[in-house]
């Protein structure tokens, strides 16, 4: 099936995370005034959108641009224009369907957070090559902006240098990226209709699209709030030494600290990184007991690859129509090195960690063409199922919402699994949305 | 209410013959009303929901109650009616007999604006009058009943808290020896629970039983036309583990297909037509508002429900397949896709359709685990071999191809949603013995309590079932 569009319009986002760029103010703004926000929208920020797959060269900024239905509706967007785009989007992530596949009740119930899609129309990305670059580029965008649009919310996020999380891991290596070519494609690379609107999904099939959403994406943004001190002192109190207190936080993880896989069921040490074998694609086929990558581990949940049932062709099919293009980045404080119990004598006693009272954590961000079939269905029927796979009363133990039941952990084992009970929720979502970012030149009609 | 008068023979001798090899049964009946509208009607259902449930909580061999208002059948000179349905383990009069004693006073109260019985004790009589009979029920897990389900589970929970116990303290490690770990927890389990919640390894069907399913079994493959399945009965071949037993059910196989490989091809010729000469059925209406609402209800727990109210093709031609593909289906539910799996898809407890109203229209009516989402999506996937035979019969069914593939593919799942989305009613009265329960979850009980109990367990099984703890 041929596509019906053009992947150079796509915004740049889709085809990288500009790491080139290391450091990125996100601001969410809301429209004040129509006519003024069409004339800032069409004058000064969309000409400064990247977009296609080409390189930014020596570029020490970069800028991306995404709508929420709200704001598409608020800058003149016909209601059935923006429905088309799909309800979840035109609704937004607050309605109550949308928070209960999403776990967002109790600590992360949207009456808490900082921004939500129904409040933000608009939400900015700028991308710099230091600190410095992005907030003055904030600065100075928001200047253009006046008369039309406010800022609702700012963040400013940064991709670390060693890649980890505020918990301390790598974050980020498996990460697909959109295949530019018809045909044969490589596991880690995604059928551009799994991202872009109007293209062949994973299927085949090419769906429907509608005019103004060819070639976009929508963009699925989160801040999650990491409390990395709890965390690290849930694993301490159950463990014996701070060797063994990383031994469990890699298993509910799926990986070791330096991204390394984990294998074997008895505590042991972190293995020295290497790149070849971190970054080599996990194979659950052989390991569908989850002895290595514990069924209920978090890159397991958020990824099955091919161990989500005893086919592993038929595994990886399903897995292949649940995929996102993640682009996240950490924000806040951080996380002081003597938290992280490897910095701390492998045999002493564990030793709980005081809360500095900073905020720190992680803006998830990501691309897909169904922020329903992808994000949704990875949160509700694989991250926070109690039932997922072979398991009965457990969730994901990194990042499951408020549904946590008795907080349990399962660690496979022979003959018998050692079971961690009590773990509580140390991520708690403090915004999120689903905006559309749109191709060049589709919204012309109505920013005109 | 007061005693209740059960009616003679309100079950036929093919129910009680069949209730012998295959449990829960369904029993569903439509209620007129002349008095309120289909809206009104759900409204006032609704309002009795929580005590109905209530009611119902301590009820031992129901597993799902549910009613729906829905529109009048064409030309019955009614407003509205009330589709109530029940998945029970017990005998239908027994199962009546109960639902008086417990739930009579708010059921009666919920029903008070159908059209009634003169006395409260005629009530049982007046639902068998008003009986319609499922084209289809399919069962999650067969001959599991609601005491064993929840015995199950118990009997899961005790082990895993005695097995933690054992560890946390240091009585148990990696070391010991299975066999011995088993053992322990069949004492302990023996002495927390009492024979009838099942310490032992479940009865497993009587020789009369098994010769009525064999029989019901051969009958069902004398439908010639059920070679349009003949991937799933290729699969159920497959399954039979002795070499032995597997070669002959292949020659069997065989020579059933050569049986039915001409009827089959007939039926599908006939039904390319039937398809050829219909034009592309318009979307549906769907009201937003209504919508919403139907959202605002969904996914609340493990084990959901989705009730469906569908209008069928307006042809005679329509209408018979409908038939002769749900009687096909039927069979399927009874014999191929009884372990856990509809069509590949291992989230449904029940799903019951029926065809009502001169077979004008297709009620389904299902129970399922997750999300709404994900269950249309199985739809459309791994159980579209299935689901799209039934759904190409039905008005507002994106067009199809001998029967099973989709004329233009790209629209095909957005137009079949919203055909979903355009027929779906608001349940006004659900009721689900073990909403915290998945399907997978019972079969993965139930295999624990077997093999915990087998005589026959040696080192090897023992270290197999401590692994699926």
């Amino acid at each position: 099936m041929a596509n019906s569009g053009d992947a150079t319009r796509a915004q740049a986002l889709v085809f990288k995370g500009f790491g080139a760029l290391p450091d990125a103010t996100i601001v969410w703004l809301r429209v004040t005034d129509v006519a003024r926000a069409r004339e800032v929208l069409r004058e000064h920020w969309l000409p400064q959108v990247e977009y296609g797959a080409g390189s930014s060269g020596a570029r020490t900024a970069a800028l991306q641009l995404a709508f929420s239905g709200a704001g598409l509706r608020r800058l003149g967007a016909p209601d059935a224009a923006v429905d088309e785009l799909g309800r979840a989007f035109a609704r937004g992530i607050g309605e109550p369907q949308r928070r209960r596949a999403l776990g967002d009740h109790g600590a992360n119930d949207p009456s808490g957070w900082r921004w939500d899609d129904r409040r933000a129309d608009v939400v900015l990305l700028l991308y710099g090559a230091s600190a410095e670059a992005a907030r003055s580029q904030a600065a100075r965008v928001l200047t253009e902006a006046t008369g039309g649009l406010e800022p609702l919310a700012q963040l400013v996020t940064r991709l670390p240098a060693d890649g980890r999380e505020p918990f301390g891991f790598r974050d980020g290596l498996a990460q697909p990226s959109v295949a530019r070519a018809e045909g044969r494609r490589s596991a880690d690379e995604l059928p551009p209709g799994e991202v872009l609107l109007g293209h062949a999904k994973a299927t085949g099939a090419v769906p429907y699209a509608p005019k103004h959403g060819v070639d976009g994406t929508f963009l699925v943004l989160r801040e999650l709030e990491q409390d990395v001190a709890g965390f690290w002192n849930d694993w301490l109190e159950r463990s014996r030494d701070a060797r063994e207190a990383v031994w469990l936080a890699s298993k509910a993880v799926g990986r070791w600290p330096n991204g390394m896989p984990v294998h074997g069921s008895a505590p042991c040490d972190e293995p020295p990184f290497d790149e070849r074998v971190a970054l080599a694609p996990l194979v659950f086929r052989d390991d569908l007991h989850g002895d290595n990558v514990p069924l209920g581990a978090h890159i397991r949940r958020a990824h099955p690859r091919d161990g989500l049932v005893a086919d592993a062709e038929h595994s990886l099919a399903i897995a292949a129509r649940h995929r996102l293009l993640r682009r996240g980045r950490v924000y806040g404080a951080p996380t002081p090195a003597h938290w992280l119990p490897w910095n701390a004598a492998s045999n002493a006693p564990p030793q709980p960690v005081e809360h500095d009272g900073q905020s720190r954590g992680l803006l998830f961000a990501c691309l897909c063409a169904d922020p329903v079939r992808q994000f949704e269905f990875v949160q509700q029927t694989w991250m926070n199922n109690p039932k997922h796979g072979d398991l009965f009363d457990e969730v994901d133990p990194i990042a499951a919402g408020a549904e946590r039941l008795e907080g349990h952990f399962s660690i496979p084992r022979d003959p018998l699994r050692r079971r961690v009970s009590g773990l509580a929720q140390r991520v708690t979502v403090r915004g999120g949305g689903y905006f559309f970012m749109p191709a060049l030149g589709a919204l012309d009609a109505w920013l005109a | 209410v007061g005693r209740v008068r059960i009616p003679r023979d309100v079950e036929s001798r093919s129910d009680r013959w069949r209730a012998t090899w295959r449990g829960p049964r369904s029993f569903t009946c439509s209620l007129p009303s002349t008095q309120l509208g289909p809206d009104a009607l759900h409204e006032h259902l609704a309002s009795h929901a929580d005590a109905v449930v209530a009611a119902l909580a301590g009820a031992e061999g129901v597993h799902s109650f549910r009613a729906c208002a829905t529109p009048p059948f064409s030309g019955d000179g009614h407003r509205s009616r009330a589709l109530l349905n029940v998945v029970h383990d017990q005998p239908l009069p027994e199962l009546l007999e109960e639902l008086f004693a417990r739930v009579g006073e708010p059921l009666t109260a919920a029903f008070a604006p159908l059209v009634q019985p003169c006395e409260p004790a005629d009530w049982p009589a007046w639902l068998v009058r008003h009986r319609v009979r499922e084209n289809t029920l399919h069962l999650g897990a067969v001959n599991a009943t609601v005491r064993e389900i929840r015995a199950d589970k118990q009997l899961r929970r005790l082990c895993r808290a005695f097995a933690d116990e054992q560890l946390e303290r240091g009585a148990w490690s990696p070391a010991t020896p299975p066999l011995r770990m088993c053992a322990e927890l069949r004492s302990h389990v023996a002495a927390a629970l009492s024979e009838s919640d099942g310490i032992a390894v479940r009865a497993s069907l009587s020789l009369a039983a098994r010769a009525a399913r064999a029989v019901d079994f051969a009958a069902t493959f004398l439908f010639p036309a059920f070679g349009v399945l003949v991937d799933d009965i290729h699969d159920l071949v497959g399954r039979a583990a002795a070499p032995a037993r597997r070669a002959l059910r292949h020659a069997a196989f065989t020579l059933w297909w050569l049986y039915a490989v001409a009827p089959t091809s007939a039926a599908l010729s006939a039904v390319r037509v039937v398809e050829w000469s219909e034009g592309e059925p318009p979307p549906p209406p769907i009201d937003p508002e209504r919508w919403a609402r139907l959202e605002a209800g969904e996914d609340r727990f493990t084990h959901n429900e989705v009730t469906l109210w569908l209008p069928v093709r307006d042809s005679f031609a329509r209408r018979f397949l409908l038939r002769v593909v749900l009687f096909g289906a039927e069979g399927g539910c009874r014999h191929l896709w009884n372990v856990g799996r509809l069509a590949g898809i291992d989230t449904i407890h029940h799903a019951r359709i029926l065809q009502l109203d001169r077979g004008r229209t297709m009620a389904f009516l299902s129970d399922y685990d997750g999300g709404l989402d994900r269950y249309l999506g199985d739809f459309l996937g791994v159980g579209s071999h299935a689901v799209v035979p039934i759904s190409s019969n039905l008005a507002h069914c994106p067009k199809t191809r001998w029967l099973f593939g989709r004329e233009d593919p790209e629209r095909f799942a957005s137009g079949w949603r919203a055909m979903i989305r355009a027929g779906q009613l608001e349940t006004s009265i659900w009721y689900g013995a073990y909403r915290d329960t998945s399907v997978r979850e019972i079969l993965a009980n139930r295999k624990l309590r077997d093999t915990l109990f087998a005589s026959d367990m040696d080192e090897r099984a023992a270290r197999r079932w401590l692994r699926s703890l």
